[in-house]
């Protein structure tokens, strides 16, 4: 039962762990902020100058999502890590909180339910569909003709914009460009967990506690559970990633979720990945252009009825 | 790649806003730091105030290498720009120059080039906090600086701090036992010594500063001092 999900709190939560106990232990191994690419383009329009030195890492990061896809986003990011452990049982993804069918896939659905009604009771097998999915009941096909009047999920699905974080980040670079200061740096969720943690390391190194040991995390509730579209529709990060993402959908032989067409039993009726994909990408009919938002989480994979999904 | 990425009306918005927030933020940043004219005492290495505002990453990178727990990040105050980045605070040690900030840095916010590399700041006496400005008697400061002739007493036994000699490592700070000599006073400074930064309006002032002119002035910067545009 969600073992990928904890195993991805598990995994971010050692990176937080390590790097606030190398803290102490005065490693300077730097926050995740070292690599970050929109920190490499803030500090350039800033400061007027490139910061080479943080080049290598920023380009281990933008290769390392180009070759696995956006893994940092539901593996290391401390927001996704936020959002797993304070965000209730529904999945969270790039643009809010999913695993409920959109309006769309509702109608559609409703649809079929007045038309397949008499033949539910019949129905001679139920797939299991996990939580946050408003129809549980398989449906009886063969007969019927509602899958058809199915729209295809990834149709309807709401995608990682890299319009809007593009104006974002480009908004950002000119006016820290004119302020002479990185000004996302006080925005970025991921730099406010940093900060809430080296607030508190301040503390018990000063003995002086400061304001942002309460303004951080009201910003950070505000940003990730208030702000729902904040990865999908404001991250500048996101903007990088996406533009890795595009580049990769090209090359097939990148690692990517593939599902083995003969077992899938998605034309019968089953949404497992759908539902629980904190993306709502269908694996099941999503071509490369759909899979640029998959963030490799392994929940689809996961729960698959089937285990029909290889990656 | 066949469907051309477009932008919901929503997602417009949100982004929109959120540009509207980073752009007030700046102004409301960049008016903050113009008109309070702050300067901290920062880690060796930094340039200037501006320069290292404009270059930090926040990483943590400083305030990890330091062995002594001096490098330590800004908390949230009415200049929000500077919140998390680094400066040195004299609470349990002194600064030896071991480089450490400086080698870690990864965006040149701290450089082997600055003059601050070597002299982080300089070394202000508080009068009426200082023990031997009052009463005589106290020598602490003078005894330990390790920097022949930085801390002189004059015949009154009073500390001066030569400024073209002192290297703010922080050590008289660190050991100033004023706090635990004289009667708890809120109206006075803690110690009789502190150290500041170079470009701030305290080190321009010539020689022992009262504790209303010298909180008035540390964090504030020099006229002349600050590479401001």
């Amino acid at each position: 039962m969600n073992k990928m999900r904890y195993l991805r709190i598990g995994i971010a939560s050692v990176v937080l762990i390590v790097i606030f106990a190398l803290t102490f232990a005065h490693v300077p191994i730097g926050t995740l902020c070292a690599l970050c690419p929109v920190g490499f383009a803030d500090i350039w329009a800033a400061s007027g100058s490139a910061p080479l030195n943080l080049l290598p890492g920023v380009l281990i990061v933008l290769g390392v999502v180009f070759v696995l896809g956006r893994v940092f986003c539901s593996w290391i990011c401390p927001t996704s890590w936020l959002r797993n452990i304070f965000g209730g049982k529904k999945p969270h993804g790039l643009t809010g909180q999913t695993g409920e069918m959109s309006n769309a896939q509702k109608a559609a659905q409703a649809a079929e339910e007045n038309e397949a009604a008499p033949q539910t009771e019949a129905a001679p097998e139920s797939i299991p569909v996990k939580e946050g999915a408003q129809e549980g009941e398989a449906k009886t096909c063969g007969s019927c003709t509602a899958c058809s009047t199915i729209s295809n999920p990834n149709s309807v699905r709401e995608r990682n914009n890299i319009l809007a974080q593009g104006i974002v980040l480009a908004v950002l670079l000119i006016i820290s460009f004119i302020v002479h200061f990185p000004v996302f740096c006080l925005f970025c969720p991921i730099g406010l967990v940093f900060g809430t943690m080296f607030a508190i390391s301040r503390t018990f190194v000063t003995w002086q506690p400061g304001w942002e040991l309460i303004v951080f995390p009201v910003m950070l509730v505000l940003e990730l559970f208030v702000l729902r579209k904040w990865c999908s529709a404001i991250c500048p990060l996101g903007f990088f990633f996406g533009l890795m993402a595009k580049a990769r959908s090209r090359i097939k032989a990148l690692p990517r979720v593939r599902v083995d067409q003969g077992s899938c039993i998605h034309k019968e009726g089953c949404e497992v990945c759908t539902t629980v994909c904190p993306e709502d990408i269908c694996a099941a009919t999503s071509d490369a252009h759909d899979q640029e938002d998959c963030t490799l989480c392994g929940d689809c994979w996961e729960h698959c009825p089937t285990r029909s999904i290889k990656l | 790649m066949e469907q051309m990425t477009s932008i919901s009306r929503r997602q417009f918005c949100i982004a929109g806003g959120a540009a509207a927030v980073l752009i007030g933020t700046g102004a409301l940043g960049g008016a903050m730091r113009a008109d309070a004219q702050t300067v901290y005492l920062r880690p060796p290495g930094a340039e200037s105030e501006a320069a290292l505002l404009s270059k930090c990453t926040r990483c943590q990178r400083c305030v990890q290498a330091c062995p002594y727990d001096l490098v330590q990040p800004r908390s949230l105050g009415i200049d929000f720009p500077t919140v998390g980045t680094p400066e040195l605070i004299y609470k349990n040690g002194y600064c030896d120059f071991c480089m450490k900030c400086i080698e870690v840095c990864p965006t040149g916010a701290l450089t082997m080039e600055a003059p601050s590399a070597t002299n982080v700041g300089v070394a202000k006496v508080v009068s009426d906090a200082c023990v031997a400005w009052e009463w005589n008697g106290c020598t602490i400061c003078a005894d330990e600086c390790p920097i022949e002739g930085a801390i002189t007493l004059d015949e009154r036994g009073r500390p001066h701090v030569d400024p073209n000699l002192c290297d703010g490592c922080g050590l008289c700070e660190l050991k100033c036992p004023a706090p635990s000599l004289r009667a708890y006073n809120a109206g006075v400074a803690e110690k009789g010594i502190y150290v500041v930064s170079r470009q701030s309006e305290a080190a321009a002032l010539p020689g022992a500063l009262t504790t209303e002119a010298f909180e008035a002035t540390r964090s504030r910067l020099a006229k002349e001092g600050g590479n401001r545009e």
